[in-house]
Parts: C-alpha cells; structure tokens; sequence
C-alpha cells in the first residue's frame, strides 16, 4: 500500500512544482501538505470558500468510509449485545454442549459447529481441485475463446442465488441421494454436492487472479528450459501463486461456513452429531434461518449468539487472508530488494501506462530465470513418463473446466425446462390466489425490484463516496488499512447474521417493523464492500497522467476527482453496481426475517412483501405448487442473469472506449 | 430503482452533467440521514394509527383458510388483509409484539404465552394424518408404537409388523402448530428423536415420504390429497381408526386439534370483521374443500354424529 503513498507525495510534489511554489519553503516547513495547502491559499489560487469545500467533502468522504467500519462494529456489537444472555443465563459450558433442544431449554451449539464443520470440509474436498483446477485450466491450457465461454460460466454461476442452489439440490440432487443410500436424501453429502458448486466461481475466479499475476516471463522461462506444461504448472506456476490460491481457498471456505439457504433446504436440519453422510444434519446458519422467525426469550438469544460465533469465524477467516497475504509481500519485497528500484517502480506501473524501459524488462527477465532456475532444481525427478503425465494432467484440467460449464448449463437447462412453460403475461402480471398460491407472482416481481432498488440507493452513494476517499484522498496508514479490513470482514460476514442483526437493529429497534425500508438498508450493507471494493479499483487504475495533467490545469482536487478521474472509472463502477445489484436481487436469508413474508405490493418503504427468492423458498417447503416454484426460480435467474450480462457489457464497452481513445 | 437507472444511465451521458449528478448523490445523503431518523421517530407511531390493513401472521396449516378468507374479505369490505405463514410459534410471537394483528395456530397456547393477554377463537378443527409411503405394507399403529417410533425406540418396520426396513422419521419444525398437536397428543411427555429429518413444510414432508420407502411422516388431512401433487402417499390407521374428516368430527380418530385465531385483547374493528368473516357460512365450503371441519359442524353434531356413531358400529 506503501505505493500509493508514494504517489499520494508524487502528486503534491507535482502540484507544488506546477504552482511553482518558492523552493524554501519545503524547508521550512517539514509537513509539505500543510505547506502546500498555506502556499495555495497566500498564492489567491483557491479563495477561502472553494477550500472550507475542498475540506468539507474530504470530511464527508471519510465519514463514508467510517459507515463501512461503524457497520462492522455495530453488527458484532448488536449481536453480541442479543446474545447476552448466553453468557449470563446459558452458561458457555452448556452453549458449547451438544444438546440442541430449545423446547427443553437446552442450548449447545456443539451439534451444529460440528454439522458446518462437516459439510464446510467436504465442500472444500470437493470443490477446490475442480476450482483450482478450472482456474488453471483457464489461463494455462486453454485458448482464449474457449477461456472467455468458460469464464463466463463461471462468473453467471457466481450469480445464482443459493435459494435456486438449493431448489436444485432439493428436486434433482435429494432424490438421487434418496435412491442410492436407501435413506431420505437429506444430510451432508446432499450439502457437499451443492456447496461445492456454490464455491468453485468464488475460488476459481481469484485464483485465475493469482495465476494470472504470475509473471508470464516465469513460465516463457520454464518452458525454454525444456519443462512440459504440467512441470511448468505444477513446479512453476502453483508455487509463484500460492498465497492467492490459498486466500481463494480460505474465502471459499468462508463462503461455504455462511451459506444459508441452501444448506437449509437440503441438510434435514437435525441437530444431531452427523452418524453418516447421508444422515440429515443441522448447521449453524440453517439452524437460524429456521428458528429465527418464532423464537423468544433464550432461545433467540442463543440463536444470536450463533451469530456471533459465525461473525468471529469469518472476520479470523479474513484476518488470515491479510496475514498470509501481508507476510506474503513482505517476503517478495525482500526478495526483489537486489533489483535495480527503476525495474521495482516500473514493474509496478505496467499496468498503468506504457513505459516499461529495456533495462526493466532485462533484469525481470533474469530474476524469472533464477526463480525457474532454483525451482525446477528443488524439483524431484518425475518417475513416470512425462509426455504421459503432462497428458493426463492437461486431460484432468480441462476435465474441471468442462464439469463447471456442465454444471452451469445443468442449472439452468433445468429450471429453464421445468418454469418456461409456466411464465406467461398472467403469471408475471397478476396476484397469487387461492390455497396454494395459484394465479401469478406480480407482487413478489415489484417487491424485489422494490426493496433492490431502496437498497442500492443507501448503498451506492456511500459506497463510492467512501471508495474515493480510500483511492484518492486517505493517508495510506493504520486507518486506511482498517478501513479495508472493516470491508473485508463486511464483505464475509454470513448474510444471514445480517438478517439477525437487520432483524434486531431495523425491525426491532428503529420500529421500521416488517417492513421495504429494514429490508433494503440489511441489504445495503451487503452491497456497501462489494461496490466499494469495484470503485476503489476502478478509481485506482485510472492513469496517473491524467490526474496530473488536470492537477497542472489548476484544478482543485475535488474538481479532479469530479470531473477528471470519476468519469474516467465509470464504466466499471456502474459495472460493480450492477454485478452488487444482481447479488442483493437473489438475496434470501437477509430479506426472510427483515421484510416480512406476506403477499403484498409495497407502496411506501414502511410497508412489506415477500420478494421472488423468499417466496420461492417458501413454495420449495410448501412442496405443492412446485410449476409456480419454477416459474419464480426461471424470472428470478433471468433477471439476475440479465444484470450479470449487462454488467459484463458495460465493462467491455468502457474497454473499447478506452482503447479507441 | 431510481438509482440502479443512474447507474445504468451514468456511461451514457457525457461532459458536462456529470458533476451535477454526483451533487446529487451528495445531497442525498443527509437526506438520506434524515429520512432514517424520522422514520425512526415515527415508524412506532404511526403503526398505532388508524388503518385498513390488518395482518395475519401464524400457521402455514391455517394458512389456506385465511388466505382465501382474505381475499373473500377483500373483494366483499375493500379492507386488505396480509397473511403470511411462519407457523404458529412465530405467529403468536408477531401478535404478543404488536407486528402482526392476528395470529394464525395449529396449537393451543403455552403457558408462557398464555400469560400475555390473548383472546382466542376456534376457526376450525382438523386431524393429523401419519403418512407412509405406498409401498410400504404396514396398516396400523398404535398411538403408542407411533410414540416409541419418534422417540427414537422403535427403528425398524420389522417391529411394525412390515419388511426389515429402516424406519426414516421425518418430523416438521418446532415453529410448526402440527408438530406441537402431534407433541401433546401423540408423545405425551416423551421427546422426539432429535436425529429426525426436519422439514419447515408440509407439502415438503409429503413429497419426501412419497419418495423414500421407508420413511413416515405426520401432515394435516387436508393435506393428504392434493390435486398438485404428481406423487401418493398412504396414510395409517391410527388404533384403527382412519384419518377422515367424519372420524375426526366425531372423535373416533385420536389425533386431532383445534385451529385458531389469536388476538391482543379482544379483536376490534377489521379484525373482528375479519374472524367473524371466517366464522361465516360464506366460509364454511371453503374450510371443507381445504380438507378442515368447520365449526358449524359442531351445531348439528349431535344428529351427525348419532348417525354416523349408527353407521359405523
């Protein structure tokens, strides 16, 4: 981060050299930025009112930023706060027993953890060689047309919401399992299956990152030295992005300990230790999402204090992420200390503007000789044949990313087949009626667009306001990296102790009740890290010279960022805002116990609704009218397909804008 | 909506509006702020105030009464009427804090919720079918061996008289009125085997057991059949009494309860008109077809139930 401090100093030193500032008064005055700001002002190039604005909309900005982390912290206050009387009342002896029985007011949690545990692991045994294996094959082996269909498969798979996840897993897995173990098809394996599908995009993609970020020279080299693809993959490339393959791994994890909804439509929810497989088994998440809505007294609060033992597992989740990370970049710092610091500074703004200089592009090239150098020396000798290996592993690779394109197509053949026939104009356009939700679905259509839209309005302005903050105004320091930690952790808490704490804080507390507006601000703050983080690197990868060009016009620094770098990133934070908009749209687990769940078209924010995801769960439970189930899970998926796609669009186009410029 | 169209409309401008668009966002966030704490001044309030919309908040058993019910009510007074199931326990929660107005329940009070003041109504009575699946040979049970099966003692049908085949007990959620009914009539004091699959839907504990040959499940009458439903199931005799709506009514099939409406104090204003609504002949067809019994069964009983005591002994 140390980097964009350094051009943080750049561009004030840039600033101060255009305003030609007298050379003394560096000197004199030890912090440049308060010289900078006297200098400006005794200059008469910003008249006072322009700079009390300048300050006030840093200010404003950073109070944005704070949202992020006073959310973290009022989350695990909220629920920490909830769940009291697990400490006073309950006891942490009985908490951590393995008796889960409200009704006879026995509240040990062991039962569960030991249930998330379970399908946590075999998800990860499942999923990770498939994903890591699909990243590898991506950006390893295959061509580039084959890389952009598969990438895409993997990026819509990303957007399905685990309400359909689980749907899936309960009309087509739960049977299957039904049949072959002669039980009810209900338990972890069930939830392996599905979880394993649910995490390979979020691994897959950041792994790509990691392999993508390895020098390319490193494996030119490997090659060269007489390697076959699979020594150069397995020798080379996997050790040099190893720390972004474990961080994926360790997000999959997160991801997979906090899934909510599907887990709890097909793990049988008994909170029992697991005696096999395919035995139904309860986790932490599904065991909340199913007592949230009638429990009282204790047992609400031990559900809290479930929360909070979620919350805890996530934030170490991330807090090792940013340590193996941070360790990670220490070391490579080290590493490259010998490099000349012109290759270091140019390595770094490659990515930035054309002007990588021959002398960098030499001694790169040297340090990635060395590094291929010294690994396929530590290398043991392969035994078998290596053509034969390298064939089978390339086979294997390639293997994993078909099984994630036929997975995807599998997904969405199905609920396409089973819900076409259902959506008509009346389905889409009038109320559901009757016993068993006969009739159409309008109101759920309206209340989704409705409580998505509330949302991203709470979430976009803070978001990006906070993200310009981070990208362009903060001192890289303890603050900033808090800030980013807050985020991080924001980013990963389960969204169903979103739902807890939206629960507590919205509903109960502020008396919003059931209601579009306690729903849309639960929402918020799962959208809040994901359009922060988007825009904060949208903001960062617009070119340098730009800013500086506008810095030299004179410009003051809020008109850069207004007009100058903003614009400049647009098309990728509207991309960011459409993919955060697409992921609240399926969102279940934080709009089942906010919103309330009654058929109801929304008018003013106070009022509720059941969204699309909430009110296909409950027809899944229902288990009666499953065509409207079908139906529901085919709009549901069009539309967040479509606002995937669309992203995807914006972001090529913003490309192709850039390029033809 | 409003602002996922800016973010779609940003890339499409140029130059200019753009600064003013971001002032814009600016000045929503104050206003923003400030709508937050209006409305957490005011949210209490104003659900105090006069309306014409009342929810009903409980049982997913209910569930089909009061929607149809609601949607009668709504065409015949114009005063909407939200119901929404999350099964009883939840129901009578959302009604003791003031989130919903009536609560819909498959189950009789606790004591603990006996203590807040609730006024209760019978809207219906149903029975609790045990269902099986169609292959599986077994007739009967006892309203004991029914216990020992979901208290976990008995595990196999072999016990039951049926093949050696294990016994897959499938139980519904604790917010769910006919698993407290089934508690209170059936295990009487015992505990349910915690290694059950729990299932938080009816129509969902149907489907499971018409699928697996050795699973056994509990579900409302009404349930039964359904016109949706691609798969059977088959439903026990309970100490050989069949699970029909006549043996219910005249008490000859053990395992039945009452449906209720539970209110805050006594039902005022649209709530009453809404349970009376229920009460009405206008709904009486509509509980029959929903597989319920309704309460005005209960005033020619006495003819019925001579008749039917006539025809079945």
């Amino acid at each position: 981060m140390s980097d964009a401090e350094e051009r943080e100093q750049e561009e004030r030193d840039e600033l101060l050299d255009g305003l030609q500032v007298p050379p003394h008064i560096g000197d004199i005055e030890p912090n440049k930025d308060e010289a900078l700001k006297r200098s400006t002002r005794q200059m008469k190039l910003m008249d006072h009112a322009t700079y009390v604005r300048e300050g006030l909309l840093k200010d404003l900005f950073l109070l944005c930023a704070l949202i992020a982390v006073a959310a973290v912290a009022l989350i695990f206050v909220f629920t920490l706060a909830k769940s009291l009387p697990v400490f006073t009342d309950i006891g942490l002896g009985e908490f951590f027993g393995s008796t889960w029985a409200p009704s006879e007011g026995r509240y040990g949690i062991m039962a569960l953890l030991a249930g998330s545990a379970l399908v946590t692991v075999g998800a990860l045994v499942i999923g990770v060689p498939l994903a890591v294996g699909c990243a590898v094959y991506l950006t390893q082996i295959a061509s580039r047309r084959v890389t952009r269909v598969v990438s895409t498969a993997v990026d819509l798979l990303a957007g399905i919401p685990s309400v359909i996840y689980g749907f899936f897993g309960l009309v087509v897995l739960r049977p299957v399992i039904a049949r072959a173990s002669g039980g009810l098809g209900f338990g972890a394996l069930t939830a392996w299956l599905v979880l394993a599908i649910m995490i390979v995009p979020t691994i897959t993609t950041l792994s790509m990152d990691a392999l993508n970020s390895v020098d390319p020279g490193v494996r030119e080299a490997s090659y060269s030295m007489g390697a076959t693809r699979w020594q150069t993959i397995y020798k080379v490339v996997l050790p040099a992005a190893k720390v972004g393959i474990v961080n994926a791994i360790v997000l999959g994890m997160g991801r997979a300990i906090g899934e909510t909804m599907a887990v709890l439509m097909i793990v049988g929810n008994a909170p029992v230790f697991p005696r096999s497989i395919t035995s139904p088994v309860a986790t932490l998440t599904s065991q909340i999402a199913l007592d949230m809505g009638y429990s009282s007294g204790l047992h609400r609060a031990a559900l809290f204090g479930m929360g909070v033992v979620l919350y805890v597992i996530s934030a170490c989740l991330v807090g090792i992420v940013r340590i193996i990370t941070g360790r990670s970049e220490r070391r490579e710092r080290e590493a490259s200390r010998p490099a000349t610091p012109v290759a270091q500074k140019d390595a770094r703004s490659v990515a930035e503007g054309p002007s990588a200089t021959d002398a960098s592009a030499v001694s790169a090239q040297q340090s990635s000789a060395q590094f291929i150098r010294s690994r396929l020396d530590r290398a043991h000798r392969p035994r078998v044949s290596r053509n034969a290996t390298d064939g089978i592993m390339t086979a294997v690779f390639s293997a994993a990313g078909f099984v994630t394109t036929a997975i995807l197509l599998l997904i969405i053949g199905f609920v396409v087949v089973n819900g076409a026939p259902q959506i008509t104009p009346a389905f889409i356009f009038t109320w559901p009626q009757g016993v068993n939700s006969e009739g159409g679905i309008f109101p759920t259509i309206v209340s989704t667009l409705y409580v998505t839209g509330l949302a991203t309005l709470f979430a976009t302005p803070v978001a990006v306001l906070a993200a310009v903050y981070l990208a362009e105004y903060a001192h890289q320091g303890r603050l900033v990296d808090f800030i980013r930690y807050a985020t991080d952790t924001l980013a990963s808490v389960p969204s169903i102790v979103m739902g807890l704490f939206g629960y507590a804080v919205f509903v109960e507390a502020c008396g919003f009740g059931l209601s579009m507006l306690s729903a849309a601000l639960a929402l918020a703050l799962l959208m809040l890290p994901l359009i922060m983080r988007t825009t904060e690197d949208a903001i960062r990868s617009v070119p340098r010279f730009i800013r500086w060009g506008a810095y030299g016009l004179g410009a003051t620094k809020w008109q850069v960022v207004s007009r100058v770098v903003l614009p400049a990133a647009l098309p990728r934070i509207a991309t960011g805002i459409v993919l955060a908009i697409g992921r609240a749209i399926g969102e279940t687990a934080i709009v089942l116990y906010t919103m309330g769940q009654a058929v109801n078209l929304p008018v003013t924010p106070l009022d509720s609704g059941r969204s699309m995801p909430v009110h296909l769960y409950l027809l899944a439970n229902d288990g009666i009218n499953m065509g409207a189930a079908y139906g529901t899970a085919l709009l549901l998926m069009i539309m967040i397909l479509a606002f995937n796609l669309f992203a995807r669009y914006i972001s090529k186009r913003g490309a192709r804008q850039k390029g033809g410029k | 909506m409003r602002s996922s169209k800016a973010g779609k409309g940003k890339p499409r401008r140029k130059g200019h509006p753009r600064p003013r668009r971001l002032c814009w966002l600016l000045a929503l966030v104050p206003l923003l702020l400030s709508l937050t704490l209006v409305g957490c001044g005011g949210g209490s309030e104003q659900s105090g105030g006069q309306k014409t919309t009342i929810t009903v908040a409980g049982s997913t058993t209910v569930l089909p009464i009061a929607e149809i019910a609601a949607e009668k009510f709504q065409a015949k007074t114009g005063n909407q009427v939200l119901v929404s199931g999350l099964g009883s326990s939840a129901g009578i929660e959302a009604v003791i804090s003031g989130t919903a107005d009536i609560a819909s329940s498959s189950r009789d009070l606790t004591p603990e919720e006996a203590s807040h003041e609730l006024v209760s109504t019978v809207i219906a009575h149903d029975g609790i079918a045990i269902i099986v699946n169609d292959s599986n040979p077994v007739q009967n049970v006892t309203l004991d061996q029914l216990r020992d099966i979901y208290a976990g003692k008995i595990t196999n049908w072999d016990e039951l008289g049926g093949p050696n085949m294990a016994i897959q007990l499938v139980n519904r959620d604790e917010a769910s009125g006919t698993r407290e009914a089934f508690r209170s009539i059936v295990m009487r004091g015992e505990d349910f085997d915690r290694s059950a699959a729990v299932l938080p839907g009816t129509g969902q504990v149907r489907d499971v057991v018409s699928r697996s040959a050795g699973a056994i499940g509990y579900i409302s009458i009404g349930f039964v059949q359904s016109d949706y439903a691609t798969t059977t199931v088959k439903t026990l005799t309970v100490d050989g009494a069949e699970a029909t709506k006549d043996n219910v009514s005249s008490g000859a099939y053990p395992i039945s309860r009452d449906l209720y409406f539970f209110t805050n104090g006594d039902p005022q204003g649209v709530a009453h008109d809404y349970i009376m609504y229920v009460l009405s002949d206008d709904m009486t067809q509509t509980i029959e077809d929903a597989g319920y019994i309704p309460i005005s069964w209960d005033l020619t009983a006495s003819s019925g139930e001579a008749a039917q005591g006539g025809d079945g002994q």
